[in-house]
Order: C-alpha cells, then sequence, then structure tokens
C-alpha cells in the first residue's frame, strides 16, 4: 500500500491547496490596503506642509503690519503682533524645514525662506524699529518691500509645488482603494468555486463507494452468502474496502459448507459413545465398594483425632490460668465435660508434700460446704479409687445423694471416680456424677484416665507455682520491711529490685520518684549533694563495678539529712556475676546524736575543768606557801564554793543521765509550802549579783503542793541563775508566787535578751543554748531547762515562757495545788 | 619591773594567777572582758598577757588577734589560759597569734615556770 495512493493524503493534498490559494489571495488583498493607507498619509503629510508654509507666511505679514502701525503711530502697544512674530519665526521656519526634509527641492526652497525671512527681520525691520525708536531716519521702505517681495515669492513657489504634489498623492491614494477592492472581489470568487468542486469530488470519490458496500453487507446480513461489491481499480482505502468484504462473503461461504459436512460425521461418533457408557457404569459399581471401605477407616481416624483435639484443647484450657483454683476448675469442667457428668468434685495434693492427704480444689453443681474438706484412702469409693489407682464405677439408682434440681432434687444415679495420678503417684482424685440413667456408659475411660493425668501435671505446676509466689511474696514482704533501702542492678545497670524503703529513701535524696531517677545524670545528683565532688568520686567507683564492696556517704546539701550507702557486687550460686546490690540507710539522727554528743562533751569538759581550775590552783597554792590563817580561810572558801558548784553540775549532768535511762526521776513527795523555799532561793541569788535586784512576791496564803522539796529549789535555782546569766545588763528579776484554780504557780521574769521566736520552741531541749550564749561567754551546759521541764513534769506540772526578743523572759512553772492543811515542817 | 596583764571574767580565776605571781617582781593588770583587756593592753603595752577564751563580748583568741594586728602591741607575748580543750583549740589559737596555751586546771608552780621561758629567769626575782 503506497502512501501516495491512500485517499487520506489526497484529501489532505487538496485542503492544503485550497488553504494556500485562499491565503494567497488574501495576501495580495492585505499588500493593496496596505499601498492605500501609505498614499493616504502622504496626502495628509503634504496638507500639513501646507498648513505651516500658511503659518510662517502669517509670521512675515504680522512682522510688516506691526512695523507699519508703530511707525504710523508711535505707540509701543502696535508693537506687540511685531513682537510675537519675531520670537516664533525662527521655531516656525525650522518646523517648515523639517516637514519638508522628505523632499529635498522643497527643503531647499524652505530653507531659502527662513534665509529670507530673518535677512527681512534682520537688515530691515530691527533697524526701522530702532530708527524710529531713537528717532533716526528710518530706512527705505523701498528696501523693504523688495524683501519682502522675494520672500513671498518663495512662498508662492513653496506652496505651489506643495499642491501639485498633494494632488498627485490624492490620487495615487484612490487608485490604491479601488485596486484593493477589485482584488477582495476577485478572491471571493476563487474560493467559493474552490469550495464547491472539492464537495463534488468528493461525492464522486467516497460516498458512492461506501453506498455500495453497505448495500452488499446489508445482503450479507439477510443471508445471502453471495453478495459481492464487485471489484474496482485502484488501492485506496475504498478499493482494499470492497476487496476486502468480498474475500470475507468468500470465506463464509466456504465455512457453512465445511460445516454442513462436519455435522454428518457427528452423528456417527454419538452412537459410538453410547457404547462405551454402558461399560464404564458396570466399573463404577466396583468403586463403590472400595468407597464404602474407605469412609469407615476414615471414621475410625477421625475418633482418634477428635481424642487428640480433645487432649490438646483440655491443655490448652489449663495453661489459660496459672492459679490453682482456677486450674482446678477448669479441670474439673473439662474431664466432667468429657465424662458428661452433671456434678463432681475434685481433690488433689502437692505432689511436694506426699503426707498431705488431697484437698477439695473445685466443685461443680455441689455446695462445697457439704463436701469434706480433704479425702484420705479410707473415704468412700473416691478414697478406694485413689488407694487403688483405678478408675471405680457406681450405681445407685433412684435412691442415692439427692442434689438441687429445678424446683426439687434429682438423685445422683451413677458415681465415677477417676484418680490423678502425677508420675507413678496418685495425688487426688476427680470424683463426678451423672443424674441420667444410663451413667457413665457412653464415656470413654481411657480419655478421662488421660485427661486426669493431664490435669494432675498442671495442678502440680499450680502447686509449685503458688508455693514459688507465697515464697516470692515473703521475700518481698521481708524485704519491704526492713529499715534499709535496697536495690539491684544488673550487669547493664538496670534496677532489677526495689525495695519499698529504697524507693522512699530515694525520693528523700533525690527529691523525685525512683522511676524518674534513672533519667538523673551523676552531675545533676552531686549538686543536690553537700560534698559533690566526693559523690562523683563513690559514684564513679560503683560504675565501675569493682569486685570489692563500696562504703560512702551522701549528704543532702537541702535538707542536710545523711545517708550511708553500701553497694557490693552480687553472684549466683555458680559464682556468675548477676550485678550490684546498693543498701542505703538514713543515719541522719545518728550523726546528730553524735555532734550533740560531742558538742556536750566539749561544753561538760569545760564547765568542769573552769571550777577545777580553782581548785587545784588554790590548793596548790595552800600547800606551796602555807599562808597565815586569814588567807588559808579566804583560800579554802573558794576552794569550797567551787567544789560545790562542780557537785551541782555533775548531778545535774547525772539527774538528767539517770532519766534518759530510766524514763523518770525519783522523787520523795510530800506537801510542801513553796513559798518559804522561793524566799531562801531568792536570797542567796541576791548574793550572786552585785548588778540585779529582786523583786519578790508572795501571797500571805501559804502555796502547798505535793513535791519534793529539794528538786523545787533545783528547779528555782537553775531559773533565776538563767534570769541573771541572760540579762548581763542588770536589772530587776521578778519573783511571783499564785495560787489560783486549783493549782500554785511561780513565775521569774528578767529584763534579759529574751529569746528569738524561731528558737523557742527548742528551750527545753537537752543542750540547747541560747543563741549568743556562748559568744557571750554566759556558762552552762544546755541541761538546765532541760532538767527542770522534767523535774516539773514529773510532779504532774508544767512549765512554759513567754519571751520577747530584747525585752526578757518570763519563765514559770504551776503544780496541782495540795490541802495547806497538810502542809508539814518544811517551812 | 614587768607588766603582766591577766584577763578572765572569773574573778577566782585572776585572783588565782595574781597569787601565783605575788613571788616575783610584776606590776599586775586584771580585766573582766575582752574589750577591758584589748584597752588595757594598748594603754600599758604589758610584757606578757594571760588571756582566758571564753569571756563575754570580745573572746580571748579575738583579743589576740586584735593585739597581734596592732603594731604598738604586737610583741607582746601572749599566752592562752583557757577551759577549751578539744582538737583544733591549740592550733586555732596559735593561727591567731598565741605563744603558748595552757589548759585548766593548772598548776600554779607550772605557771611559774612557764612565766620565766616566757620572759626570762630575771623576771621572777
Amino acid at each position: 500500500m503506497s502512501p501516495r495512493s491512500s485517499l487520506t493524503v489526497r484529501m489532505v493534498l487538496l485542503g492544503g491547496g485550497l488553504a494556500v490559494v485562499v491565503g494567497l489571495a488574501i495576501g495580495a488583498l492585505l499588500l493593496t490596503i496596505g499601498d492605500m493607507r501609505a498614499a493616504s498619509r502622504m496626502a495628509r503629510h503634504s496638507a500639513q506642509v501646507t498648513a505651516a508654509a500658511n503659518e510662517t507666511e502669517k509670521l512675515l505679514l504680522d512682522l510688516e503690519t506691526g512695523a507699519r502701525g508703530f511707525l504710523d503711530t508711535r505707540r509701543e502697544d502696535f508693537l506687540a503682533p511685531w513682537s510675537a512674530a519675531r520670537q516664533r519665526i525662527p521655531a516656525a521656519t525650522a518646523r517648515l524645514r523639517s516637514l519638508a526634509a522628505d523632499n529635498p527641492p522643497q527643503q531647499a526652497l524652505a530653507e531659502q525662506i527662513g534665509a529670507g525671512m530673518r535677512g527681512y527681520l534682520d537688515r530691515y525691520s530691527i533697524p526701522l524699529i530702532t530708527a524710529v525708536r531713537a528717532g533716526r531716519t528710518p530706512p527705505s521702505a523701498t528696501e523693504g518691500k523688495r524683501r519682502m517681495d522675494a520672500v513671498r515669492a518663495r512662498f508662492a513657489r513653496f506652496g505651489a509645488v506643495e499642491q501639485g504634489l498633494s494632488e498627485r498623492r490624492r490620487a495615487e491614494s484612490d487608485s490604491a482603494a479601488a485596486r484593493a477592492v477589485t482584488v477582495g472581489v476577485v478572491v471571493l470568487v476563487l474560493g467559493i468555486a474552490l469550495l464547491l468542486a472539492f464537495a463534488v469530488w468528493l461525492g464522486r470519490r467516497i460516498a458512492a463507494p461506501i453506498r455500495r458496500v453497505a448495500l452488499a453487507a446489508d445482503r450479507l446480513a439477510a443471508g445471502d452468502l453471495t453478495a459481492r461489491v464487485g471489484a474496482r481499480p485502484g488501492r485506496d482505502e475504498l478499493a482494499r474496502l470492497g476487496a476486502s468484504f468480498d474475500a470475507m462473503a468468500g470465506a463464509l461461504q466456504e465455512t457453512r459448507d465445511e460445516l454442513d459436512s462436519q455435522h454428518t460425521e457427528l452423528g456417527l461418533q454419538t452412537a459410538e459413545l453410547e457404547d462405551q457408557q454402558q461399560q464404564l457404569s458396570s466399573a463404577n459399581d466396583e468403586l463403590r465398594a472400595q468407597r464404602d471401605e474407605l469412609e469407615r477407616t476414615s471414621a475410625a481416624l477421625a475418633e482418634e483425632s477428635e481424642r487428640q483435639r480433645l487432649f490438646s484443647a483440655f491443655a490448652d484450657a489449663l495453661a489459660a490460668d496459672a492459679t490453682l483454683e482456677g486450674r482446678a476448675r477448669l479441670a474439673l469442667t473439662g474431664i466432667a465435660d468429657a465424662a458428661g457428668a452433671q456434678v463432681g468434685a475434685l481433690y488433689a495434693a502437692d505432689p511436694d508434700e506426699p503426707a498431705a492427704e488431697p484437698g477439695l480444689l473445685g466443685a461443680r453443681g455441689l455446695e462445697t460446704a457439704a463436701l469434706a474438706p480433704r479425702i484420705g484412702p479410707g473415704h468412700g469409693l473416691a478414697g478406694r479409687a485413689l488407694a487403688e489407682d483405678r478408675v471405680l464405677e457406681a450405681a445407685h439408682g433412684p435412691s442415692g445423694l439427692t442434689v438441687p434440681a429445678f424446683g426439687g432434687e434429682a438423685a445422683v444415679r451413677c458415681e465415677l471416680h477417676v484418680p490423678l495420678r502425677y508420675g507413678e503417684r496418685p495425688v487426688g482424685v476427680v470424683m463426678l456424677g451423672s443424674l441420667d440413667d444410663g451413667g457413665f456408659a457412653g464415656a470413654d475411660r481411657e480419655a478421662l484416665e488421660h485427661l486426669a493425668d493431664q490435669a494432675a501435671v498442671g495442678l502440680s505446676n499450680a502447686f509449685a507455682t503458688a508455693r514459688a509466689q507465697h515464697l516470692a511474696n515473703i521475700n518481698r514482704a521481708v524485704l519491704d520491711t526492713v529499715r534499709d533501702g535496697i536495690t539491684m542492678t544488673d550487669c547493664e545497670g538496670t534496677i532489677v529490685l526495689a525495695n519499698a524503703p529504697a524507693a522512699r529513701l530515694t525520693e528523700d535524696i533525690l527529691g523525685l520518684p525512683i522511676e524518674d531517677a534513672k533519667d538523673l545524670e551523676p552531675l545533676d545528683v552531686a549538686a543536690r549533694m553537700a560534698d559533690p565532688e566526693g559523690f562523683l568520686a563513690a559514684t564513679d567507683l560503683i560504675a565501675a563495678d569493682p569486685d570489692e564492696p563500696t562504703f560512702d556517704e551522701l549528704e543532702v546539701a537541702e535538707s542536710g539529712r545523711v545517708f550511708e550507702r553500701y553497694t557490693a557486687p552480687v553472684r549466683d550460686a555458680s559464682g556468675e556475676r548477676l550485678g550490684r546490690t546498693a543498701v542505703v540507710r538514713e543515719i541522719t539522727a545518728e550523726r546528730q546524736a553524735e555532734r550533740l554528743k560531742n558538742e556536750l562533751m566539749a561544753t561538760v569538759s569545760h564547765e568542769l575543768r573552769t571550777p577545777l581550775a580553782s581548785i587545784v590552783g588554790f590548793t596548790e597554792l595552800l600547800l606551796l606557801r602555807d599562808p597565815d590563817p586569814d588567807v588559808r580561810r579566804q583560800h579554802l572558801q573558794t576552794v569550797h564554793g567551787e567544789a560545790r558548784r562542780l557537785s551541782d553540775l555533775i548531778d545535774d549532768f547525772l539527774d538528767l543521765q539517770r532519766i534518759s535511762e530510766r524514763g523518770r526521776l525519783p522523787l520523795e513527795r510530800r506537801p510542801v509550802d513553796l513559798r518559804p523555799i522561793v524566799a531562801d532561793q531568792a536570797r542567796v541569788f541576791t548574793a550572786h549579783s552585785a548588778a540585779h535586784t529582786l523583786d519578790v512576791r508572795l501571797p500571805d496564803d501559804p502555796l502547798v503542793a505535793e513535791a519534793d522539796p529539794e528538786r523545787l529549789k533545783q528547779v528555782l535555782a537553775n531559773l533565776l541563775s538563767n534570769a541573771i546569766k541572760y540579762s548581763p545588763e542588770g536589772g530587776c528579776i521578778g519573783v511571783e508566787g499564785w495560787r489560783r484554780n486549783g493549782v500554785v504557780g511561780v513565775a521569774v521574769e528578767d529584763p534579759g535578751f529574751g529569746i528569738p521566736p524561731a528558737e523557742q520552741p527548742r528551750v527545753f531541749e537537752r543542750f540547747f543554748r541560747a543563741p549568743g550564749a556562748t559568744e557571750r561567754a554566759i556558762g552552762g551546759t544546755g541541761l538546765g531547762l532541760a532538767l527542770v521541764r522534767e523535774i516539773v513534769e514529773a510532779h504532774d506540772g508544767r512549765i512554759d515562757f513567754d519571751s520577747v526578743e530584747g525585752k526578757g523572759s518570763r519563765f514559770w512553772f504551776e503544780l496541782p495545788a495540795a490541802d495547806p492543811a497538810t502542809a508539814g515542817a518544811s517551812g | 619591773m614587768a607588766k603582766v596583764l591577766i584577763a578572765d571574767d572569773q574573778p577566782t580565776m585572776r585572783q588565782l594567777v595574781r597569787l601565783t605571781l605575788e613571788s616575783g617582781q610584776f606590776e599586775i593588770f586584771e580585766a573582766p572582758d575582752g574589750d577591758a583587756a584589748i584597752a588595757i593592753a594598748r594603754r600599758e603595752i604589758p610584757d606578757l598577757a594571760f588571756l582566758d577564751w571564753t569571756m563575754p563580748g570580745t573572746t580571748g583568741v579575738d583579743v589576740c588577734r586584735a593585739l597581734r594586728e596592732d603594731p604598738a602591741t604586737a610583741g607582746m607575748r601572749i599566752v592562752m589560759l583557757t577551759a577549751r580543750s578539744q582538737d583544733g583549740d591549740r592550733a586555732h589559737a596559735t593561727e591567731m597569734g598565741a605563744d603558748d596555751y595552757i589548759t585548766k586546771p593548772f598548776s600554779p608552780i607550772a605557771l611559774l615556770e612557764k612565766v620565766r621561758d616566757v620572759l626570762g629567769p630575771e623576771a621572777l626575782l
């Protein structure tokens, strides 16, 4: 098939030719129109040039008339048109020259006009005006007229030439327009003619052959296989379509003939097949017999597979619950279902405790309260099954054990007992009961025994798990009960164990929960410590996981709490490293007690040494120098006083020591009047300080209490001594006694330092010294007030104080009042 | 005659030291607290001072440091005479400028020997 012969190609070529012809015609039309526009533009230009020439000429006339008006009237205002024209002349002549630039002869003429006008102006018109203004003789009017005429002659020539040009151009424009119309008409006519020719060609060459093919196709569809289009010369698409159609029709006719002959042959083959079918039918009977045999075998296999499925499902069910009770319940359900039993109970013992009798672990359809909690070998049929290690069955008929049923009771007609075997030994028994007359006739004993053995293994595991869990619970409870925080980290540093105190202590040390502690960097933790460098060094050492135990102390800077940390590697029985334990214990109280003890030792030592120094020194002087009796007596008095002071100190200390050991101070109580004791002590202390006065106010009635007078003396001595010591500036110490509401009380008031509010709660603590007492060198052990409180409270009384810093303090105590009549010889 | 300053808040202690030194030729000054001790020392420039540590107001070691810092009194011999006997107390006093340190109770004889060591034997004549 050559492309040249293609109908499509020919149509494209014809269409293209048509488009080219139309395009060329339109191009000619456009060119003609372009000519017309150019001619029209030139005509407009000529008109512009003529107008410019006219305007320039008018300026020349303005010069002339303006000058003449001035000459006649000699008035400057007549010169206005002249001045305006003079100013505009250079621009006007330049414009005329530039408009005529397309035509050199006209341009030359325009230049001459410009020169003429300049000549007229410079040589005649301006000198004329100047002369008239100056009163001189104006130049000759003839000269002006000559120049004027020459210029105007040039204007006339310029105008005539331009007029001629203008007419010629207008004529050109008209003829171009006429040409454009002609070309347009020709193009239109040519285009229409070509289109008509193309349409006719299409009809003849394409539509007619297609119609012929369509007619032949209609005939073919109607069943006339002899229909043909007829050969047509040419190789284009239509010729090929006709040829193909004819070939197809011919092929169809041949196929139909062939089919007719095949149909005849098929009839013969059908008869042959019917014979063969007869033979097959007899073979089929034989095969059916074989199939029945196979089905019987398959049923047996299915039964075995069903059993295996049952065992496997039972094992899965048991695995679902690891607790002993849950597993026992599941085992009982599984076995009872397999046996078809409505009621049942399961007993089992821990195989690791051979002496134990199996206990009741689960019941189905029976009240557990009605069942024996344990069964032994002698316990009925179940006991026998257990002892003899075999399955036992018994039938009762309607008179047996009854169980609740719908609206009444049903009798257990048959019972079946299956031992639970673990290894070679029964560890329990499953008791099953059936309410049906048939009993357990349909039950698969072998399968039940197998299930019971499976249950025994599952229960033994559950026993072991429960035992392990119990042990783990005990271990955990013990770990949580100890005072120390115990943690263990594995070799990767993950915390695998932390007891409850560990969590608490971690929070105390780090200030955040133990779960968040692993996110902390050692530097963050160190920042909380009183000794960050020491902490980091210890942490590095522990992180290196040495074989030796480590031991360090952590002091939390903010809280001041101190913790002791012991870590050691952990190995299992075979010596393999499991990780490291850390034991943390708070030792804040111990450290504080130690510090207090050290402080006490320092204070006691200092306080004891001071009077001792006088005793040792004065006695040595007495021995060395043997002074006269007066001096000796004086020295001995000093020694005696200091020895007494020493003795009092030791008494205070020992009293408190005794209280802390026995919990209570021994008292010798009897009814005493407080007034003489208060007055005596006030007198004693008046002598102690010259700077102080004592103002003692006691009621007239006795202040009787059931008390130990020696201890009361101690209380007053301490309060008075403090009042003097803590008001070193001197002043008045107030002492007051009262009785009201069943109590007797005494107060001692001083004008001293007072106690800062922050320190007030600690005033009665042992070894508490008022702030500044040491700096002010106020002696004392810090034991006095602690002892005073012990004494007052041992008397069932109470002691308290009011104090204002810088103003002074008022200490007072109250004791239960006793009947004044009983007050004895103490006064 | 050598000048000796005794600073102690306990009158019996001052009396004991004074009586101990009676056998020698000394001009003796007594101060009941630290501030008085500094005032007397600046006025009299004693040759030797016995300072108690625990005194009201300025303590003995503070007096010691104050005297050492003042060029007028820097050359004095200073002996601490105190009941403080904890670890580090003696070292602290030495650091503050004390020449010697006697703990209470003390023997008057030993005190005299210390004076002889510090001031020379002729001081006791």
